[in-house]
């Protein structure tokens, strides 16, 4: 038993098990988790093809995220993460600014053990995604702009701790993740988008990336209080990017305060949805 | 059971904070004084700079030697006029139009490379060559002189030209015996519209230069340079000779006009050399907010030499001064008579 596990757990990592599932036969009958959160807080970038310097400033980011139980497995939970931000970031000296936009969307699988220990439930797995985006520095000449696209196999983890307080349930929710392997837009050194796109010069510019050179961890610690027949959901999001491709060294820090809410569905035999809570 | 639900969680959570533990990827943010300015704007041209190896060759310029130079004028107590002024001074040394540095004061630049050499124009005696009824299509201005020929003056490549612009321009002046395109005073803009103009004149794709861009901090790190070609207008082409007239002032995208011009069959440059600037200019700062603009990327010719320093002309013209007084531009009158 525990050597199927292992096994199941693998198979996730690696994208065998998302396969063989997506291709069986769908269940008819699934607990759905969806959560929404809206974030502001404060970013840091680097981007040594638009200015060597360091521009902070707010960020305004939003997550919506799914988990559905299969009804097959219990044990294995379909995820989905849909993220999007806006910043706003100046220069030291406030000179100049750079605004930055991206949205992302991951997906995969997490093997989970419920009452790992007590009150404690643990999931790790594998997420597929990727994200496009832009930074534009509203100073530069013919480097204005940085477009951003990773396509990334990232390892996922999550943790669920439940407790109690006056009877009322709330818990505590950590996930991160972790890009293992993937593949990232970039201009080389020295090289301009005009060279790039109008005389279509191609050199490297799909770049392999792994943990040694774009080691980068998205962490979100949050903290559900049910409210009613919903869940507030309230948190610290830590969203930290990086790459050193083609001798361009980026960085992306961020981090926010989010707060959203939590709904969780049971979709039943005759499809109709039910509120669980 | 117990411990191995440990071990999960134990592991679990290690893999993931293991990661913090590893290096960050951050770049030097040295603290605001005239001495990190100074290091910081020699290392940007020092890393980023296209024409180091060339104009140690060509000028004898030794960039290291330079901050031994500048390093000495250098204090954290100057004022950030003093700075500008030294920096500026350090920067003037690469004798390139296209590196300035950009301060709420002062734009600093090199501007020797037609400032120091005769203008070869006369703005008012051009207008009245164009006279009063001249046609204008977006950046262009144009008419036919009374012994047919065509004069195209085209002032400033930042001003944009389309492509239906230019086919009503070349269709307009399709009777003319030959054409003179003017780009005297023209120091650049778009390259785009330098390419459009310039794919007017050939019926065929040909080879016109290269061009590479740099690839890591080395002086000598350049990409395989990759040749670059010129495609024939699908619109309305010119068959018939061309003068372009040029002078030290024409820069930048103008030099690669003249450049990809000049590789055309039929045309013939007369005037001055012209000012150069081959490199396509980056941005970027200092730590005290300065912007600064520097040549990235080098452009050659189809032979592979360096045009940073500008483009021969065909045949040496020089506007002179009799001639002026007289109401007579002597390109443009040498370029009539070329063309007859």
């Amino acid at each position: 038993m525990k050597v199927q596990r292992v096994i199941l757990i693998f198979a996730i990592l690696f994208g065998a098990a998302p396969l063989s599932i997506a291709c069986g036969q769908l269940p008819v009958e699934r607990n759905s988790t969806h959560a929404t959160l809206f974030g502001i807080g404060r970013v840091n970038h680097l981007d040594t093809y638009l200015s060597p310097m360091e521009y902070r400033g707010p960020q305004l980011s939003y997550l919506h995220e799914t988990a559905r139980n299969l009804q097959r497995n219990p044990h294995i939970l379909f995820l989905t993460f849909t993220e999007g931000e806006l910043s706003y970031t100046h220069n030291r000296a406030e000179t100049a600014h750079e605004i930055g936009g991206s949205i992302r969307y991951d997906a995969g699988w997490h093997y989970q053990w419920t009452d790992l220990l007590k009150g404690l439930d643990l999931a790790i797995g594998g997420l597929v995604g990727g994200d496009i985006g832009f930074l534009y520095n509203d100073r530069n000449g013919n480097n204005p702009a940085q477009a951003r696209a990773n396509l990334r196999l990232s390892a996922s983890l999550r943790a669920d701790y439940h407790f109690h307080i006056k009877k009322r349930m709330l818990a505590v929710h950590y996930q991160a993740h972790l890009p293992l392997l993937g593949g990232k837009f970039s201009p080389q050194y020295g090289q301009s988008y005009y060279d790039l796109f109008d005389r279509g010069n191609y050199d490297h510019n799909i770049v392999c990336t792994y943990p040694g050179n774009a080691l980068s961890l998205r962490q979100l610690l949050t903290l559900d209080i049910p409210i009613r027949r919903n869940t507030l959901r309230i948190g610290y999001l830590s969203d930290l990017r990086q790459a050193k491709v083609n001798g361009i060294k980026q960085h992306q820090y961020g981090r926010s305060f989010v707060i959203g809410y939590v709904r969780r569905l049971k979709i039943m035999k005759n499809e109709k949805l039910k509120v669980k809570n | 059971m117990k411990r191995s639900r440990l071990l999960i969680l134990y592991f679990s959570f290690l893999i993931f904070n293991l990661s913090l533990l590893t290096g960050c990827v951050r770049e030097d943010q040295p603290d605001n004084t005239p001495i990190n300015n100074f290091e910081a704007l020699w290392k940007i041209i020092d890393e980023h700079y296209c024409f180091l190896d060339y104009k140690a060759e060509a000028i004898g310029l030794d960039w290291d030697e330079v901050h031994t130079t500048y390093r000495q004028r250098i204090s954290n107590d100057m004022t950030n006029a003093q700075l500008q002024e030294v920096l500026t001074d350090m920067l003037a040394e690469l004798r390139d139009g296209h590196v300035n540095l950009y301060t709420a004061a002062d734009v600093s630049r090199y501007w020797s490379w037609y400032e120091d050499y005769p203008k070869n124009l006369d703005i008012e005696l051009r207008d009245q060559y164009l006279g009063t009824d001249y046609k204008i299509a977006a950046g262009i201005k144009y008419r036919i002189f009374d012994d047919n020929i065509g004069y195209l003056l085209y002032e400033d490549f930042s001003v944009g030209v389309g492509e239906g612009n230019l086919d009503d321009v070349m269709y307009y002046l399709r009777t003319c015996n030959g054409l003179i395109i003017d780009v005297r005073g023209n120091s650049g803009g778009m390259l785009t519209y330098a390419e459009r103009l310039s794919q007017r004149l050939t019926n065929k794709r040909i080879l016109v230069g290269y061009s590479s861009y740099k690839t890591g901090k080395g002086h000598s790190d350049f990409s395989q340079p990759k040749a670059e070609y010129l495609n024939p207008s699908t619109g309305v082409r010119w068959q018939k000779p061309v003068v372009i007239l040029t002078n030290r002032e024409c820069y930048s995208a103008t030099n690669i006009f003249i450049r990809n011009a000049h590789a055309c069959e039929g045309v013939t440059l007369l005037g001055d050399q012209s000012g150069g600037g081959s490199g396509l200019p980056f941005s970027s700062e200092l730590p005290n907010g300065w912007a600064v603009r520097f040549s990235a990327s080098p452009s050659y010719d189809k032979d592979m030499n360096q045009i940073e320093f500008g483009i021969e002309p065909d045949i040496y013209c020089a506007l002179d001064a009799t001639d002026a007084l007289n109401g007579y531009d002597t390109l443009i009158e040498t370029a009539r008579a070329l063309l007859h």
